[in-house]
């Protein structure tokens, strides 16, 4: 029960904290969305043995995290949803890539290993980057700059009407989760074998749902493309939190920092 | 403003919700269409836009005949409200929410930024501007889902059970509000004391047909007439 509730409310929180008012919540969202994307690309841009050159890439969510003042748990919860699929996907490496790769402090590490490492540390640093920039820019900011990038209009209609219907769908599973809870007060979840009924109905009443939100959005004038407002300039600040992260990133990328952290690291 | 003429409307798994209705709604008239549940007020509604298409009869608003190819403008003068504000908003915040209308009919940024704060001031809701849709009260999510309506500036303003939802005082202060819009409208109601207080007329639907139509003094204190269309008098006048 308590977790459906918390979905709802974690689903807000990020919305919240993007109405923040830090430097970074300030920023143009063009700009932290191209700065995201170059972030994200130089970090899965690495062979997956390489550990030892991801590990500078940590210092983005560090710094970005305080000086955005996001709080760390409502991001950790979310990445918490992500760490397990590449875990999984990640894990077979460590049983058919055994070669070992090397020592460290009298202990062997396999190839295997450290791709998997290396595949958990690049999830989770994507994973950050994009809950930081939804955490410092509103989704209709996002969805504006994605329009203005040409990202094709029904994708991002898509994207916003994803979004606002699974805060619906979650509604409408915890309004009948709660009604069920009352009529059968014994259980504290659903039987399995009422799951079937309760699952169907889940389904029409979001098809109902889905029905009517259309309805009134044809009523409106909708004819399957979508205008946002775009009102946002960009500054000098922006200039220099472009390219200033830019570089910064491209040498992390492709400056061998691992001579000077010591062969130890080197692989 | 408003004419309906001999129309039937079924839904595609044949029930007629439907049958020979016929209405009319004056310029600046306020006409309250009551009727117990399942009695097709909201489904005439959605047939005056055009969302269902009657099969058989005639709409028209200002002349102009309700049919697929002038939808377009058909909804520009017509404005629903539907019963359920979660229905209506869904866009990130409210400004956007009622931004959604005038920028889906091309108005320029300037003239959508002017019809928002129009209509945001006529509801009295300036104040709700950046907030979140989802997050707002009951009552103010009714007067947001209205907002965006407005914005549009329609002629004919058709509402599907605005006071449902709402408690005692959001409800009085609502209809307070609409007797201040210059506009005429439509409302699907169970609200019988809301009917009689601010409407000039009254229409009453029973199983998909126009049960009795009239004053509404006279037809809602009409306690026989009340019973016989499966409602109750108003509760301003049971004792
Ligand atoms: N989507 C639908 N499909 C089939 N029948 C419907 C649908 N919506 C409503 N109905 C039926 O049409 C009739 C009129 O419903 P409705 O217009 O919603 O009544 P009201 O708004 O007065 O309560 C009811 O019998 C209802 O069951
Ligand atoms: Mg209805």
């Amino acid at each position: 029960m308590a977790h459906i509730k918390n979905a709802v409310r974690d689903l807000h929180t990020l919305e919240d904290l993007a109405a923040g008012t830090t430097v970074i919540h300030r920023l143009h969202p063009l700009v932290k969305i191209i700065t995201t994307l170059l972030y994200i690309v130089l970090v899965i841009s690495f062979n997956r043995y390489n550990l030892s050159g991801l590990i500078p890439f940590v210092f983005y969510p560090v710094i970005l995290m305080a000086l955005a003042e996001i709080p760390y748990r409502p991001l950790f919860y979310r990445l918490l949803v992500a760490l397990p699929f590449a875990f999984f996907a990640g894990i077979s490496n460590v049983f058919f890539d055994r070669e070992v790769a090397l020592y460290l402090g009298g202990m062997a590490f396999s190839y295997g290993f450290i791709a998997f490492v290396s595949l958990l540390l690049k999830t989770f640093l994507t994973v950050m980057a994009v809950l930081i920039l939804a955490a410092t820019t509103s989704l209709s900011q996002i969805s504006c700059q994605l329009a203005r990038l040409k990202v094709p209009n029904i994708l991002v209609m898509q994207i916003i009407m994803t979004y606002r219907y699974l805060g619906v769908l979650i509604h409408e599973a915890y309004t009948m989760f709660t009604a069920y809870i009352l009529r059968s007060p014994q259980h504290k979840v659903i039987k399995m074998k009422d799951m079937g009924s309760f699952l169907g109905g889940l389904l029409l009443r979001s098809f109902d749902r889905a029905d009517r939100l259309y309805a009134a959005m044809k009523c409106r004038g909708f004819g399957g493309s979508f205008t946002i407002s775009d009102d946002a300039v960009v500054k000098r600040a922006d200039w220099f939190y472009l390219l200033g992260l830019t570089a910064i990133l491209l040498v992390l990328r492709y400056v061998n920092f691992s001579v000077w952290l010591g062969n130890s690291l080197n692989i | 403003m408003l004419n309906i003429e001999n129309i039937q409307v079924e839904y595609p798994d044949g029930l007629k919700a439907l049958t020979k209705v016929s209405l009319n709604v004056e310029k600046g008239q306020n006409v309250a269409v009551v009727g117990a549940n399942g009695a097709g007020k909201s489904t005439l509604i959605l047939s005056i836009v055009g969302i269902m298409l009657p099969q058989m009869g005639s709409i028209s608003i200002d002349g102009m005949r309700v049919n697929k190819q002038n939808l377009r403008e058909i909804r520009k003068k017509a404005g629903v409200v539907f019963q359920n504000p979660d229905d209506q908003l869904f866009m990130c915040n409210v400004y956007d929410d009622i931004a959604f209308g005038p920028r889906n009919y091309k108005f320029t940024e300037a003239q959508t930024d002017e019809r928002v704060w129009a209509s945001l001031a006529a509801l009295g809701v300036e104040h709700l501007a950046e907030r979140s849709s989802h997050k707002l009260s009951g009552g103010e999510k009714r007067r947001i889902a209205i907002a965006a309506v407005l914005a549009l500036q329609p002629e004919l303003l058709l509402l599907d059970e605005p006071t449902s939802f709402l408690d005692p005082k959001a409800r009085r202060k609502l209809i307070e509000t609409f007797t201040e819009l210059p506009l005429t409208k439509l409302i699907a109601t169970h609200d019988l004391d809301m009917a009689l207080d601010l409407c000039e007329k009254v229409i009453v639907l029973k199983e998909g047909k126009v049960f009795a139509e009239g004053v509404p003094k006279e037809i809602l204190l009409n306690e026989e007439l009340m019973q016989e269309s499966g409602l109750e008098l108003p509760l301003s006048c049971k004792r």
